[in-house]
């Protein structure tokens, strides 16, 4: 019995023994295949995250030791830096243009591709290629577009006898300008929009056909729930997006933000102060600042739209 | 032994001598890291070959051009920074010096016995932050003002003579402006003079550097903002001239630009033009001179700003002393100086190379004015490009009707003192 059980026991510790090698080594090998990532994700995310939180706080050039300086920079930039304002609300100004007008022209555009016209994958096609122009390319091309006397544009609204603007001399009209000229890119959000549109179940229309629904009837009842929660994901990614503008504004104005700092943008602005002026802790504190603005907006958006996004799983 | 090594090494370069031979075993290599680009980074390597090597053996260089100050500054962060670098920007040397970024030179410019007074001082001065030497200039630039002698005569003006003062300039100004309606289709000059050269030019100053305090609210600095403002009224208004200002090419382009197509009568810019006319827009009818001052300024007019490409090395080079040989002939070797600065449409940072640099008169203006008592530079501070920016902005606020000129000279004042106060300046 003794012996029994103790070949029993060993037999037990064995095969324990060799599974939990065996999983250990599965683990193992594992872990190798996702370290590239998993470096990565700690050494170029989490450690410089940490470390931009630190440096927040204290004064740092990038060239001498970081001297301390707990919530300094922050109360600074909160209370004294006007330019802070100045770019915090044109950034504000165009995520809420941009993300409303994106809305409303990518979606409607989504629903039209995904009717059954002819050759409708040309104009898929037609749609997304601006999107995959490079932004030097399409900022460049735009700047012509815009071109007071000139430009496409103005041609087009001085036909129509409509005011033309000076659009990117011109304060008051740079953002929207540069709202315009994001719609362009509208292809990427509208990929999203159609592969959603796809997924809707066919017996849902059927059925409304027999009810003698209309198209638009359709649409507010079965297509836009169903497609809600894309809807979200890409209204939260666009304002994401729009909060850390960056590239074209850069090309645009130079790097300088004028005319008279009316395209002075949150990120343009934290660049100035780190790269012109090393001011890297007092970059740092803006770009954390910019992150709870992010996250509130996030957090409030969700909040928000608990009763109008509709999800099919529970 | 010595006789089998230099065999070996004969027989792989069998044309190098063994005396070349022992010397290339003992070469160092250093990096030189520019911001120059397209067909400059070839001109500069083939210098560098020409000129440099030949005398350097010892010392090979590799080029990167190219260089923006992010890399730039995050190569010499990382502890591995090139040995010789090209600043941005002149405007750079106060904050780079400050930070730590560049390292003073003042000890290798005595023990190699370099006589700055080669330099034109307006270059080198604008390379020393408090008493310490962080950079020599590599070609200089500056502005000055180009007339369409065409719309001159068109407008019933003397074709040969430019305005010699600041009213004069409002004059010609309004009479060379075009409209049609409402629309400027060819404007006299356009008002932003650049501010931060005009202010000089009305007597004022950016900077006391006896006090150390800001001066941006100056009563001069004033009345040169109001004076661009006055221009502007006078050639069409502020809306005006910010519709022609949206309708001129922005591609950067220098074949498109608007004084080439006879859109602009008056150009106030830099020395570069006198060359890419020549090549974009040969039939030009044009000529050169110096900026206007107000009458009661005496040697206004000889008032420009001087700038430089400075050339530093960083902290934490490792071949410091090859740097250094590297620095000191690109800043005071004669033939580069004129040889690149033609290259790049720039003028000589050297006395020497600015003697017979040309033949062409327009281009000599703007020697002369860089040899002239009036040559200036900024005020080098660890915020000098924070204030340039920050005062180009303010001139585009008050241009486009956003801002009044005496609180936008207050908020500048304020901002720039808070500034350098907390920068430590």
């Amino acid at each position: 019995m003794v012996r029994v059980a103790g070949v029993h026991a060993l037999h037990t510790t064995v095969r324990r023994n060799h599974v939990s090698r065996r999983e250990l080594r599965k683990l193992g090998v594992g872990l190798a295949f996702i370290s590239p990532w998993i470096i990565g994700f700690f050494g170029f995310t989490v450690y410089p995250l940490l470390s931009s939180l630190y440096y927040s706080m204290t004064n740092y050039n990038l060239f001498s030791s970081p001297a301390w300086v707990g919530l300094e920079n922050y109360r600074t930039v909160l209370l004294e830096d006007h330019l802070f304002r100045t770019a915090l609300w044109n950034t504000l100004f165009v995520a809420v243009l941009g993300v409303v007008l994106g809305l409303v022209t990518s979606l409607p555009l989504a629903l039209l591709l995904n009717t059954d016209v002819r050759r409708v994958t040309m104009f898929r096609a037609i749609y997304f290629l601006p999107s995959i122009v490079p932004i030097v390319a399409s900022a460049i091309l735009w700047k012509w577009i815009f071109n007071a006397n000139y430009g496409l544009l103005n041609a087009g609204l001085t036909a129509l006898h409509l005011p033309a603007p000076a659009w990117l001399a011109d304060p008051d009209w740079i953002k929207p300008a540069l709202v315009m000229m994001s719609l362009w890119g509208v292809g990427a959000p509208v990929i999203l929009y159609l592969a959603a549109l796809q997924d809707v179940p066919r017996q849902l229309y059927e059925v409304a056909d027999l009810d003698g629904a209309s198209f638009l009837q359709k649409t507010w009842h079965i297509t836009l729930p169903m497609i809600s929660p894309v809807i979200l994901f890409n209204t939260i990614i666009a304002v994401i997006n729009w909060l850390q503008y960056f590239s074209e504004s850069f090309i645009i104005t130079a790097g300088t933000g004028n005319p008279a700092n009316a395209a002075l943008f949150y990120v343009l602005y934290l660049y100035q102060r780190a790269f012109r002026d090393l001011q890297m802790g007092y970059a740092s504190a803006l770009a954390w600042l910019l992150f709870i603005v992010t996250m509130a907006i996030t957090l409030l958006i969700l909040r928000l739209s608990r009763r109008l996004v509709y999800y099919e799983v529970k | 032994m010595a006789g089998v090594v230099g065999h070996q090494a004969a027989a792989a370069h069998p044309r190098t001598t063994p005396a070349l031979t022992v010397s290339h075993q003992g070469t160092t290599e250093i990096e030189f890291w520019h911001g120059f680009a397209a067909h400059e980074i070839e001109a500069l390597q083939e210098m560098l070959d020409k000129r440099f090597a030949p005398a350097h053996p010892e010392i090979k260089v590799n080029v990167t051009g190219e260089a923006t100050a992010e890399k730039t500054l995050a190569a010499i962060s990382g502890g591995n920074p090139p040995d010789l670098v090209l600043l941005p920007s002149p405007y750079a040397i106060g904050t780079w010096a400050h930070n730590g970024v560049i390292q003073p030179l003042d000890e290798h410019i005595q023990s190699s016995g370099l006589d700055l007074s080669v330099f034109i001082p307006a270059g080198i001065e604008q390379c020393e932050l408090d008493e310490a030497y962080y950079a020599l200039p590599f070609v200089n630039f500056n502005n000055a003002l180009y007339w369409n002698k065409d719309h001159f005569t068109a407008a019933g003006l003397d074709p040969d003579t430019p305005p010699k003062t600041t009213d004069e300039l409002l004059d010609f100004a309004e009479k060379l402006t075009i409209k049609d309606g409402d629309r400027i289709t060819q404007i006299g000059v356009l008002p932003s003079l650049r501010l931060q050269e005009m202010a000089w030019r009305f007597g004022g100053d950016w900077y006391d550097p006896a006090s150390g305090t800001v001066t941006a609210n100056s009563e001069a600095n004033l009345k040169a903002l109001q004076y661009e403002l006055d221009v502007a009224n006078r050639v069409g208004g502020v809306d005006a001239v910010q519709r022609f200002q949206g309708s001129l090419p922005t591609g950067g382009g220098a074949a498109d630009n608007p004084f080439y197509q006879g859109k602009i009568s008056i150009l106030v810019d830099g020395c570069w033009h006198v060359e890419f006319i020549r090549q974009y827009a040969s039939d030009l009818n044009y000529g050169v001179a110096p900026v206007p001052a107000p009458a009661d300024i005496e040697g206004g007019s000889d008032i420009n700003e001087l700038m430089t490409n400075p050339m530093a090395i960083p902290v934490g080079a490792k071949h410091v002393p090859e740097a250094w040989e590297l620095l000191q002939f690109l800043a005071t070797d004669v033939e580069t100086s004129r040889e690149f600065s033609k290259i790049i449409a720039n003028i000589p940072q050297l006395k020497a190379a600015a003697t017979d640099f040309t033949d062409d008169q327009r281009l000599q203006v703007f020697v002369d004015l860089s040899q002239s008592s009036g040559a200036r530079h900024l005020p080098v501070l660890p915020i000098t490009e924070e204030y340039t920016d920050a005062i180009a902005t303010l001139e585009s606020s008050v241009l486009t009707g956003v801002a009044e000129p005496k609180p936008g000279l207050d908020q500048l004042q304020s901002d720039m003192s808070a500034a350098l106060e907390r920068a430590g300046g």
